[in-house]
Parts: C-alpha cells; structure tokens; sequence
C-alpha cells in the first residue's frame, strides 16, 4: 500500500512537469496545447487530494520513504552513493495538496487573464514547470533534492518573471530575481557541501539523528551553527529576507497570476519550508540570527509598504513583512505556527494578487492613484479581497487570526522566559503597520470617489473564470476549514496531524534555550505552561493592534479623505525614505553591483594588458631579436663570409697574375720547379 | 586480436578520407562535403559498436589487461644507434574508462562540426574553399582522436602535434579579421608547450627499460613508465638516480599540458583564437582540444609522477580556483559574444583542475565527467554564437537586444545552454560540478579554495544572464525585423546536443559507469 502512495506522490510531482514539456514542445499550430496543461493540472490536483486524504486517514503516523540510487562511485568501504528521495509526511500531503490547489486556481485565473497572449502555451508551461519544481521541493527527505528544486523554482521563476521580457523593468526583474537567489544558494550549497562532508549523506532524517546524537560537524557546535546559517542563507534569498529580499518586489513586472502563486505558493514558500524542515539541527545561536532576521524584514518591508503606490508593489513588500513574520516564528521556535502561517497566508495572499490582478485587468493600470470607488463596480473582487485583508491583519474568524496569534503568542513567551521581548515587538508593531496599509490599499482602491473616470467606467468584474478562484480563495479564509473552534487552533487536525512535529524528528536530549526537548515534546513544560497563560494577553494585544492601525487608515483615508502624497518637512524625509525603499537597491547599485562590475573590468584590463602583454612583449622581443640577428647575420656574419670571399679573390687577383696564358713563361716557371726540385733531391 | 580494429578505424579513417579528398576537384563541393559527413557517421557507429562492447568492470591506466580494444604492434624498430642504442616505437591503440569519454565526445563534436561547416564557403566569404578545408578538417578529427587513444608516447606525440598543423591553417586562412595574429599565435604557444613535452618524452625513453626479445630495451610505451621497477638506476628520471630530474620533468609536461587546458596564466591564447576562428574551429577548440590538456594530465602525469602531484596538489587545485574566478570576471567584463564565451571556457575548465587537484574518486571523476559536459555544452555555445554572427555579422552585445519574440526557438535553445553552462540542476554540468565541489570539499588542504571557487557558481549565473538580457530581452531594433529563427541544419546540431544536456543531467550513470573502475585504479595506481 505504500508503494501504491509513493507512486501516487511520484504522479502528482511529474503530472505537472509532463504538462510542461507538451506545452513547451507543442508545434505553433497547437495553439490550445495550453488547454491541455491546464487539464494535466487538474488530475494532479485531484490526485494530490487523493493522497492528501488517505495519507492522513490511514498512515498519520508514518513517514513513507522510497529511495534508491541514481549512481554510486567509488569501491572502498564507503563508496558515494546518489540516491533519489522520496518522502512523504504529513506535512508534504499538505504542501502537495495546498501547491497544487493554488496553482489550478492560478491557471484558471489565468485562461482569462492571458487570454489575448500570443505564447500562451509557453505561458502555461511555465507554470507547470514552477508547480513540478516546488511539488518536488517538499517532496523529498534530502538536502541536495531540496537544493535542486530549489534551483529549478528558481529557473521557473526567471522564465515567469522575465515572460514580458520586451519590457525592459521585467527584462531586469528576471536577471535580477535568479542573481540575488544564487547568492543566497551560494551558502545554501556550502551548508550542503559541510553537511555531507560531516554526515556522508544527504538524508536529512539520518543527519538529524546524528545531530540528537552529539555528532556535530568537526566536532563542533560553533560548526553546526554555521552549517545551519549557511542553509539559512538560501531561504533568505528565496523568501526574500533583508538583505536579498530586493528581488521579490522588482519580480511584479512578470504577469499577475505569476506573482500570485510566487508569493504563496512556491518560490517564497520554499524558503520557510526549508527552514521548517531543518528546525531540528538549528543551534540556539541559529535561532536567535534567524529570528532577528525574519523580524526586521518584517518590520522593514511594513514599513515600506506603507506608502506605495503601485498596488502590486504594496502587495509584494506585504508579502516580504509576512514571510518576515514566519521566519521569526522560527527563530522564536514556534515550528507549526511558521508552516501553519505559510500555508493559510498562501491562500489570502494568493487572493489578494489575484484580486489586484482582476482590479488591473479592469482598469489597464496598476497605479492606486488612478482607482478609487471601485466597490461598486467590482463587487467580487471588493468582498473577497476585504476578506483577504481581514485575513492578514488577523481579524477574528479569519485563518489569520489563527496563525498569527501563534506566532504573537510565541514570541512573547519568548520574552517571558528569556526576558528578551525584541521578537514580540518585532511582531507587534509590523501587524500594528499591517494593519494600517492593508486597510490603506482597501480604502484607496475600493472607497471614496473614482479619481480617474475612464478606468472606473470600464471596471467590472468580468467572467467566471476570474471571479470563481476568488470566490474559492476567500471562503478558505474562515476559520471552520481548518478548526471548529474560532479561537484557536489547539487540537484542532492542522496542528495534531498536519504540522505535528514528527516524533521521529525528535531529539532525546538537546536543550537551545527555549527548547528543551524531551521525549514527546520539543518544549519544555515550562514553555507550554507560559504559552497557556499568555494566550489571552495575546488575543487583546492582537485586537488593539487592528484597532490602531485599521483606525488609523480609516482616519486618514475615510473620514479625512487624504491622497497619498509626500508630506511636508521632517515627516517627508521618513515618507520618501519609506517609498524609496530604504534606499537599498541604490545601496547595491553603487556598492555590490558597480563593485562586481569594476572588478570585472579590472580583471579584463589586466588579462588584455598585463598576462597577454607579457606574452606579447615577449614576441615583440623575439621579432627583435630575429630582426638583429638578421641585421647581425647581414653584417656581421654574412660579412665575414664576403670577407674572407675578398681576402681570397685578393690572393687569387695575386695568383692569376701568374697565369698569363703565354706558353714560355709556364716554361720558365716549370723550369725554375725542375731545377729547385733536383737540387732538393740531390741535396739530400 | 582477432577483433575487429574499432580504433584504428575511428582513428585513421578520416586521414584516409582527407587523402582521398586530394583528389577530388575542388569544384566538387557536395562530394566533399558528402565524403566527410559520412565519415563522422562510421565514427559514430564506431564508437556506438565500442560503447556497447565496453566493459565496465576493467581497470584500465597501468595494466595492459585493463585496456580494451588494444592493438598494439611493433612499429617501427632500429638498433645499432648511436646514444638510443635502440628506437622502438608501438603501434598500441586502447581505451580504458579514462579515454572512452573523450572518445565519445570527440565522436560528438567532429558531427557537430562537420554539420557546422556546411556552409563554411558562403559563411566566411571564401567561394570554392571547401576542400582544403575538409581535408584539414578531417586531419584535425584524425589528431583528436588519436590523442584520446594512443598509449605509446611517441605515438601520442606525433597526435598532439598533428592537431597542431590543420589548426593553424584553419584558423589562418577561415579565420575572422585578426586571423593570422591568433593562428600563430596558437601555433606559437602551443608549440612551445609541445617542446617542454617532447624533451620529457626523450628522457623518459631514456630512463626507461622494458623487455623485448629476450633482452631489456628502452621504450615510449606509456605503461611501461608508470611502473617505478622499469626505470634503469641510473636513468635520469629514475627515483634512484639522486640527481634526478623528475620534477623539471612533471613541470614541463605539467606547463606543457596546462596551455593546452588553458590554465591561468597560459590563456591568453584562448579568447583570441576563438574570436578569430570560423564557428566549427572553435567548437573543436573549446570541445575537444582543451580537453587534451586535462586527459594528459590524468592519463600521463598523474601515474608516472605521482609524487610530485601529491607534492603540488594544493598548487593545482589554486590555479584551479585561479582560472574559475578570475575566468568568470573576465567573461563578465567583455563586450564580445564570442569572447564572453571563450572566457567560460576559462572558467569552467578550471573546475576540471579543481576536481582532478581533489586526489579522490568524486573528483577526479568529476572532472572527466566536466570536461565530457563542458565539451557538450560549450559545443551549443559556440554554434550559438555562429548561428547569430551568421545572420547579422555582428557579435557585440550592445548591438542586439528583445530578439526573443523574433526568434522564439532559438532563444528557447540559448536559454537551455546558458543555464546547463552556470550548472543548473537536472542538466549535465550540475552534476560533474557537484562531483567536484564534493570531492574538493572534502579534502582539508583545499577547502578554502573550493569555497572561493564557489563564487564561481554565482559569477556564472551574472555573466551568462547578462548576454541573455542584453541579446533576448528588452526593446528590439527594427533592423532585426526580418530576423530567420532556427534553421533545419542548426537543428540536426542543436538537437542531438540538447537532448545530451538534458539526458545526462537527469541520469549520468551510464557515463560515470565507464569511468568508475578506471578512476579507482588511477587512485590506487598513484597512492
């Protein structure tokens, strides 16, 4: 029987990849190949269903591995081995289930949306490559599958960004999105690289055992700390933490539906979910860097999101606080409430870009500026996309509500034990800024008067296929899918079954602070003690923190009807510092990029003019010295010959004076040699 | 030795062919052309015939028995004189698991090249040039292959030089506007190189003995130099000899190699002469002939001075990590098509060095497997580069820009090479590299360089991104209008090539499966 899963897991992932190499290789006349993907998505979202339901009904308990070897070098004891990974928990039915329910509803959206594309086929191949490429992701047990996935997200995501590539802000957004990730990757590869040489293996689950064991790279828990960081480096590229979350905003210029399931499906996701899948070789230095990490992002990102204008842009930077918000989760070493939180902010943040993109659809224009008033008109998008807000923001009876409070509740356990309550501000005031933009975003598209005419006119909701994934997103969004009890999620299946901690992860004895893992439980009873305790403080923390900001946002935009405009004097300087984005890509503009570039061109420089000079000096040399010694062998040698050619001409001018061609004097000549010769001979 | 002689065949064949086309009129285009196409495709079944009889389990490197398809046979033999005493040269032809990927990529680009050079009149503006310039083509294919084959060193020698003369005149006379400056300077530079190896090749014969007819003879059989007993005691090379020469020894044949590779600083050669060179030289170039380099070092370096590479591994794997990084800037800091890539090739052969500096299974194998892909890959890049420069005769990256939607089949095939180029997983080079990296990594000496060289993974993904912005993305000119995508022609190249890429970068174990035992052997011979 668990075969006949792991073979159904196997469909599921290469369904999609199926789905793209038809629409890729479709000849020009199969213009409706894209159909056919779409369709090929759809069984692997009912296949994804399947399992998801069985897996949970009939093997809750049970990892399912299948594993075998692509390849294996080497003869001596240990020869390396290449194995292929398939895992099934829990946790990946979800993310099988959650990916693919995302994405058929991204490729629905789609049919309409791209309706008028010319490459619609590559279009939708596209997405079923960035589907298969994140359904393998969660689907595997070891750190070198998830570096590959991870790489091919990444590879989908250049191709979908950069699908617009004749524009040129997409041109720069797809380079850009894949550079900044293999930053991150090159100390995602490096933590790779350090793990295997530590482990021989790849298998995550071996390595966890290992580490529960005391068995740390080079001994030491300083290097397990690094191998962890390093790993961490690639998610914070993929989820686009500060500092590499520049990416993410730029990456809007690709279509909408793509952003939608970027930023909730893959890609983004990918990162918390590695971070997620690691949580048990995190050293307690890890956690603190990466909850640092996750918070500032979060608060940094809210704050630039306050004061765009392009909703898109508001959308992304959200995108940027949230995942801020899941990552901190993890470094306060609230496990299920990071994954909970990534998987129900996939389904209101899906929403809410697919809502901007209908609304974009409409108007031909992403500038809030040119919107307003469009309740009336876009009814559909209106409802849900208020639905969605209300999700972020953590309203009551709203996922969201469910999932932040998880992680506000963490941190501020946290902070009661260790005393340290950074985290908890961290989380405070990014939902009290949450809060604030997304109602912003709300009153200035949907509210007041339409501030350009011809765009609101033409407004409308427009068909099925746009409207019906909104509706299905938005009825996601309350709480009686998930738990029957509004409150909280506490025995409720998604944290009992879906994101349980696997016992098998669990370490025997391994204490970071908060952590103190024993049998059954990563927390210690101390911990879970304080977290019952502070859940109520947590919940009114949580209501005057929706009060604050969406009153803030009605304030400014409802009652006294405010543009969007920079202010005047001190207040300006924050406003335009908040709109430029902290000013970061100008930062990289003058520091990492020139820098890059100068030393290319330095490096250029030098190898024209300095290591082939060398060698062109040295020819210029020899041609030298060949044109002396030709002067040499001209002069010199050559003379020398001429010389003794003339000292033997002089000699033969003096010897043929003596052949005059007159008989008698060869006569007298041999006579004097005769008489010389008997006189020799008679003398002797 | 009754079998069938596969090698001699895939060897001489086109040298044979190549004396055949002397004497067809010039005018004879189609037969020319036709002539050598059929050639590559008997090399390819060939090589097809000696794949499918390979055994996997031999040993190949320092044992005769290891070696498959052997025919060896005296060849030349005088006695009597003087300093030599006696002149013995073999016939001996081999492969092992070392050599047979080099054959089978030899085998690819010469069909890659000969499809390539169809048009090589109409392409480089030299009407009724064809014959000369198959014939020097298949010279060229003879060269190749015999270097990748031979197991006698003078044998091997007059190979490396062969490949030499046809080159020289390709590049001289096909060649671009700078033509002459980088034929002679490749002829230079290379020939200084094959000094160094042929003053090691004499004193190597010198100090070696090897039996022979009852008696002890010297010999240039490459074997023979790599078992230490064979060495006379007071031959120059002889470890017992106190004075020896070893180490000037395995520096010449070491320098010797290097140009070939090209490794830094030896490499200036490179981006010249690919510049110059018409679009299928240059695929030979970078597919075939850099990995001489590499192979030599594995196949004669390595068993016969093990030693002094133990001595200089870390010295290796630097100029390794030199080449990966300082090639990647400069790829990244040129205006150039052409030479963006030819800088690639600078960079990505450095990972070759890294891996074969690792002293260990991974990365040895690694490495011959990266010379296998870097072959392929670089082959779709130079076509690339020819299929454009063919339709515009322009190579500078300004001067295109938004040619995607113009030419959507062509830019799907660029993008395809560009990403197997910087090693993105599921094609071929991910998985040679991740060898390497692996095999580097685990080695203490040389952990620092591997981390400095994996900058070499971010710079390549920058320098290849942005040639594809710059040509495909962005605001089209008018002037590309007209623009023809794909022809069938560049299909028959790119199609074969794509479907290696892909193939091998999903299931590479047939590959790994030839070289295994080999490598492990070369481990065990050298320790």
């Amino acid at each position: 029987m668990n075969t006949h899963l792991t073979l159904l897991q196997a469909l599921v992932i290469l369904l999609p990849l199926f789905g793209f190499v038809v629409a890729i290789l479709a000849p020009n006349k199969m213009k409706k190949m894209y159909l056919v993907e779409t369709g090929i998505m759809f069984v692997s979202l009912v296949l994804a269903a399947i399992l998801f339901f069985t897996k949970i009904f009939n093997f809750s308990e049970e990892i399912i591995r299948s594993q075998f070897t692509l390849f294996s070098l080497g003869m001596g004891e240990k020869p390396f081995e290449l194995l292929v990974d398939l895992t099934m928990d829990n946790m990946t039915v979800s993310l099988l289930f959650m990916v693919t329910l995302i994405s058929f509803l991204v490729h629905f959206f789609s049919l309409e949306y791209m309706a008028e594309d010319p490459l619609k086929n590559r279009y939708f191949g596209y997405l079923g490559l960035f589907t298969f490429s994140m359904l393998g992701l969660v689907s595997t047990g070891s750190i070198l599958f998830i570096y590959i996935f991870w790489e091919l997200v990444g590879l989908s995501s250049y191709l979908l960004i950069g699908f617009w590539g004749y524009k040129d802000e997409a041109a720069d957004a797809c380079s850009k999105a894949f550079i900044t990730n293999r930053v991150g990757d090159f100390g995602f590869f490096l933590g790779v690289l350090t793990l295997f040489i530590t482990y021989r293996s790849f298998d995550l689950f071996y390595i966890f055992g290992e580490i529960a064991k005391g068995s740390y790279p080079y001994g030491s828990e300083v290097w397990l700390t690094v191998a962890g960081l390093l790993l961490f480096c690639g998610a914070i590229g993929k989820s686009a933490q500060f500092p590499l979350h520049v990416w993410l905003p730029d990456a809007m210029a690709g279509p909408t539906p793509v952003s939608a399931l970027i930023h909730a499906a893959t890609m983004v996701a990918a990162g918390v979910y590695m971070i997620v899948r690691l949580f048990p070789m995190f050293t307690e230095t890890a956690f603190i860097v990466i909850g640092v990490i996750g918070g500032f992002s979060a608060l940094m990102a809210a704050t630039v999101a306050l004061t765009q204008l392009d909703i898109k842009k508001i959308l992304a930077y959200s995108t940027v606080s949230q995942l801020g918000l899941m990552v901190l989760a993890v470094g306060v070493g609230a496990y299920q409430a990071a994954i909970i939180h990534l998987m129900f902010h996939a389904f209101f943040k899906a929403g809410l870009f697919l809502g901007s993109g209908s609304i974009i659809h409409a108007t031909h224009s992403q500038d809030i500026m040119d919107m307003g008033g469009l309740r009336k008109k876009m009814p559909v998008a209106f409802y849900t996309t208020l639905m969605y807000a209300l999700s972020l923001i953590g309203f009551p009876l709203t996922i969201g509500f469910l999932s932040k409070e998880m992680i506000l509740t963490s941190s501020l356990v946290l902070g009661n034990m260790t005393g340290n309550y950074i985290y908890f501000v961290f989380v405070v005031l990014t939902s009290v800024l949450t809060s604030f933009y997304i109602f912003r975003y709300i009153f200035l598209i949907f509210f007041g008067e339409p501030r350009n005419k011809h765009a609101y006119e033409h407004a409308n909701d427009l068909n099925i296929f746009i409207k019906l994934p909104l509706i299905v997103l938005a009825a996601l969004c309350f709480f009686f899918f998930f738990t029957l009890n509004p409150i909280t999620l506490h025995g409720s299946y998604v944290t009992e079954l879906l994101f349980k901690f696997p016992d098998i992860l669990l370490p025997k004895e391994i204490t970071h602070g908060f952590l103190t893992a024993s049998p059954g439980n990563i927390y210690s009873t101390e911990y879970m003690h304080s977290l019952h305790e502070s859940e109520l403080l947590a919940t009114l923390t949580s209501a005057l923190i929706i009060l604050a900001g969406v009153g803030t946002a009605w304030y400014m935009y409802m009652k006294k009807k405010l543009v969007p405009k920079v202010p005047e004097g001190a207040l300006g300087k924050l406003y335009l510092f908040s709109q430029n984005k902290w000013y970061l890509d100008e930062l990289y503009g003058v520091t990492v990029i020139k820098g890059t570039h100068l030393t290319a061109a330095l490096m250029s420089w030098i190898d024209k003019n300095i290591v082939d000079g060398v060698i062109n000096l040295g020819a210029w040399v020899t041609v030298a010295l060949g044109k002396f010694s030709a002067a040499f062998d001209l002069y010199v040698i050559d003379g020398l010959v001429n010389l003794v050619a003339w000292i033997n001409g002089f000699f033969s001018m003096f010897i043929r004076k003596f052949q005059t061609g007159k008989v008698q004097s060869y006569l007298t000549l041999a006579m004097v040699f005769i008489v010389l010769f008997v006189m020799y001979v008679f003398s002797n | 030795m009754s079998q069938f002689p596969y090698l001699s065949v895939l060897t001489f064949l086109p040298l044979i062919a190549a004396l055949g086309l002397i004497f067809v009129p010039a005018e004879k285009k189609n037969t020319i052309r036709y002539t050598a196409l059929f050639v590559v495709i008997v090399q390819i079944l060939a090589t097809a015939l000696v794949w499918f009889g390979f055994n996997f389990d031999l040993t190949g490197i320092n044992k005769l028995e290891g070696y498959q398809f052997v025919e060896k046979f005296t060849w030349i033999y005088l006695t009597g004189l003087p300093i030599f005493d006696t002149f013995k040269v073999d016939y001996f032809l081999a492969v092992d698991g070392l050599s047979m990927p080099m054959v089978i990529l030899s085998t690819i680009i010469a069909f890659v090249a000969t499809i390539s050079s169809w048009n090589i009149e109409e392409t480089t503006n030299k009407p009724g040039s064809s014959k000369g310039y198959f014939i020097l083509l298949l010279i060229l294919n003879t060269g190749t292959m015999g270097v990748f084959v031979a197991l006698d060193f003078f044998m091997f020698y007059i190979f490396w030089e062969l490949v030499l003369l046809p080159m020289y005149f390709l590049i001289g006379i096909w060649g671009g506007p700078r033509k002459e400056y980088a034929a002679i300077k490749f002829f230079i530079y290379t020939l200084a190189g094959s000094v160094l190896i042929l003053l090691v090749i004499i004193g190597l014969y010198l100090s070696v003995l090897e039996p022979y007819g009852g008696s002890k003879i010297h010999t240039f059989n490459m074997l023979a130099m790599m078992d230490k007993a064979n060495f006379t005691s007071d031959g120059m090379m002889s470890l017992l000899n106190p004075g020896n020469f070893r180490f000037l020894a395995f520096l010449g044949l070491f320098i010797g190699f290097a140009i070939k590779i090209p490794l830094f600083p030896f490499h200036t050669w490179l981006p010249d002469a690919h510049v110059e060179a018409p679009t299928p030289i240059s695929v030979i170039l970078a597919g075939v002939l850099l990995k001489m380099g590499g192979y030599a070092i594995l196949r004669i370096i390595y068993p016969i001075f093990p030693e002094q590479v133990q001595q200089w591994a870390w010295w290796i794997a630097f100029l390794g990590m030199i080449n990966i990084v300082y090639g990647a800037f400069c790829a990244l800091g040129q205006k150039d098509f052409k030479k963006l890539i030819a800088y690639s090739s600078v960079s990505h052969m450095g990972f070759v060095v890294l891996g074969i500096a690792t002293y260990s299974e991974l990365g040895i194998a690694g490495g011959v497997l990266q010379m296998f892909n870097h072959g392929t890959v670089t082959a779709m890049l130079f076509l690339i580069v020819g299929v454009i420069y063919d339709r515009t005769h322009k190579r500078g990256l300004d001067d295109f820009g938004g040619l995607a939607t113009q030419v959507p089949m062509y830019t799907g095939v660029v993008t395809l090479a560009f990403f197997a180029a910087f090693g993105l997983p599921g094609l071929s080079s991910f998985v040679s590299e991740l060898m390497i990296f692996i095999g580097a990594f685990t080695s203490d000496a040389i952990r620092v360089l591997t981390v400095i060289s994996a900058i070499g993974i971010v710079l390549g993904a920058v320098y290849m991104l942005r040639a594809l912005q710059k040509i495909f993305l962005g605001k089209m000119k008018d002037e590309y209008k007209t623009l023809k995508d794909l022809t069938v022609r560049e299909y028959v190249m790119f199609v074969p090539l794509g479907i290696i890429v892909i193939l091998f970068g999903i299931y590479p174990t047939p590959m790994l499966d030839i070289m295994n035992k080999t490598i492990s052997n070369l481990l065990t011979a050298i320790q």
